[in-house]
């Protein structure tokens, strides 16, 4: 058991320790998640909304918030954290770190969670939302009383993949001294040459990727009544 | 309840081509506390009929209409306040999968802002009216299609509405479950006193609950009427549709005719046919016929095949004198070619 003596299980330094850098990276995952959630899904909702207004203005804007969607999804991750820097500055107050790598990853997910949201909203059926319009209910009442609450099973999902893509870019947080169980595998274990750093990393992130799915496809199924369970 | 004014609804063309005339100036008035009944093929205007009375579609010309409001110049906040004198019942009823019955049938009135204790008051009553006592906290995933169609009524009810506005409400269901979902309607005009408007395409509905009807043919009013005056018209093109005629026999020697007697006063019954025949020389059989009770008077149609004494098939001149002794009595009678 000699592999057992290496720093990255011995010390708790964040430097070479595997337990810091799970804690970082789970702080980086759920602080970058709770950012884009709160931005995200309204982004999604105005994406949906938009596009079926008949007002030119609201056409509009489903033009340009779709294009700065489509622009913020196009760009490779580790190029958006270096092009990020400036404005990473200017709202963290320090282009390094995990704040500072939060921030990058927040700009990235948010994109993709709105599209995701979006398709969650589409699916709902044209007929129920007529339906509850039929009852005198404002277009406000449509989104709470509906579109949020029909969705939710759905929208539950896409929080749940855009958390492991997340998971997944953290990794490259490393390039701006983000730390993390990615930069460790690449600096301590891929550049060092050591296996058993490369192992434990990722045996680490692999777990952490089930229990987050697991959490979501829980949660999701509590809040879904579709399915017959009598 | 609900009166019609030369209604057009007229659509652009989605490529610049001619536009699609939907309704084509509609007249129509409904009286209140009966069941009316809109027919027509698919692309007949119905669709587009329920959208005008709910304001989800502006007419492009004419008058809606309901309980004395335009609905039609209306818009925003009392539109959807005009909206709340309407339920409406959908084919799939549209339900929220995330609501339960009980939550789906009182959602009109959380809407409407009512109290909570006045809104479990008022749900609880009807469950009670819709028969679905005991399945009032069960998700729509976990009812039967008929249960969720009455869901889908109870919550039509809840805000009182003057109108109940009916899209193809028996069309997803079984038999069985349509003559309930039927009876319950009529209940409901009896106990509550409300207008019923069903649109269908299946005259079974019409037959068995409506008291008028109306068919929509190329988004023009082709008949209306009360269901019993409608029936009874064999020269309208609802009749036969209402009154349908199992298929002819094949391989009879004999000519075939089909009589609809409608309210002739003269032929009442198949033996005025067949006593009329005889003073032709002929002998008439019944091979098929459909003989209804609509509103308390007996229609029918019927197919009688006209034979000679010796039986061989009834001469042409024969034939065609009998046919225009049926014509003056007011029967609508024609030959079934072979």
């Amino acid at each position: 058991m000699e592999w057992l003596d290496n720093p990255v299980f011995t010390t708790w330094d964040s430097n070479t320790s595997l337990w810091s850098n799970t804690l970082i990276t789970l702080y980086m995952t759920l602080g970058t998640m709770l950012f884009t959630a709160v931005i995200g899904i309204p982004l999604g909702l105005l994406l949906y909304e938009t596009a079926r207004s008949s007002s030119p203005a609201a056409r509009w804007v489903n033009r340009i918030v779709g294009f700065v969607v489509n622009v913020g999804r196009s760009f490779p991750f580790i190029i958006l954290i270096i092009a990020l820097i400036p404005v990473t500055r200017f709202v963290v107050g320090r282009v390094t770190g995990p704040n500072a790598a939060m921030f990058a990853l927040a700009i990235s997910a948010i994109p993709f969670l709105a599209r995701l949201i979006e398709i969650n909203l589409r699916e709902i059926s044209a007929g129920k939302i007529e339906a509850v319009s039929m009852m005198g209910a404002s277009r406000w009442q449509i989104i709470r009383q509906v579109l949020l609450p029909e969705a939710l099973p759905g929208i539950i999902g896409s929080l749940t993949t855009t958390a492991i893509a997340v998971i997944g870019y953290t990794a490259m947080a490393g390039t701006v001294g983000g730390k993390g169980l990615g930069d460790l595998a690449i600096r301590n274990g891929y550049q060092s040459y050591d296996n058993v750093v490369m192992v434990a990393t990722v045996a680490v992130l692999v777990v952490i990727v089930i229990a987050v799915q697991a959490i979501g496809s829980a949660l999701a199924s509590a809040v879904d009544h579709r399915a017959a369970t009598v | 309840m609900i009166t019609l004014e030369d209604l057009r609804k007229v659509f652009p063309a989605p490529g610049g081509g001619d536009p699609v005339v939907a309704l084509d100036g509609i007249d129509l008035h409904l009286d209140p506390g009966r069941i009316h009944g809109i027919v027509g093929r698919s692309g007949a205007g119905k669709s587009t009929l329920i959208r005008c009375l709910t304001g989800l579609e502006k007419p492009s010309s004419g008058k809606v209409q309901v309980d004395g409001t335009d609905v039609a110049a209306l818009d925003g906040a009392a539109l959807r306040a005009a909206r709340r004198n309407i339920g409406m019942v959908f084919q799939h009823a549209n339900l929220l999968d995330s609501r339960t019955a009980a939550q789906n049938i009182g959602h009109p009135l959380e809407i409407a802002g009512v109290p909570r204790a006045e809104r479990e008051k008022r749900v609880a009553e009807l469950v009670e009216i819709v028969g679905l006592s005991g399945r009032e906290h069960n998700y729509p995933a976990q009812l039967s299609g008929g249960q969720v169609q009455r869901v889908g009524i109870a919550r039509g009810l809840a805000a009182e509405p003057k109108v109940l506005l009916c899209d193809e409400p028996t069309s997803a269901l079984d038999g069985a479950t349509t003559a309930q979902i039927l009876r319950l309607l009529q209940d409901l005009r009896e106990r509550l006193g409300i207008t019923v408007v069903i649109i269908t395409h299946e005259m079974a509905v019409v037959r068995e609950v409506c008291d008028t009807v109306t068919l929509l043919q190329d988004g023009r009013i082709a008949q209306t009427g009360d269901l019993v005056d409608v029936a009874a018209d064999p020269h309208g093109p609802l009749s036969a549709e209402l009154i349908p005629l199992p298929p002819a026999p094949t391989g009879l020697d004999a000519v075939i005719v089909n009589c609809d007697y409608g309210d002739s006063t003269r032929i009442r019954t198949s033996e005025d046919l067949s006593r009329l025949a005889e003073r032709h020389g002929a002998e008439a059989t019944l091979v098929a016929g459909t003989i209804e009770t609509i509103g308390g008077r007996q229609v029918g149609r019927v197919q009688i095949a006209l034979r000679n004494d010796s039986g061989r098939p009834i001469s042409p001149e024969g034939l065609a004198a009998y046919l225009r002794e049926l014509e003056t009595a007011g029967v609508v009678a024609q030959e079934v070619s072979a």
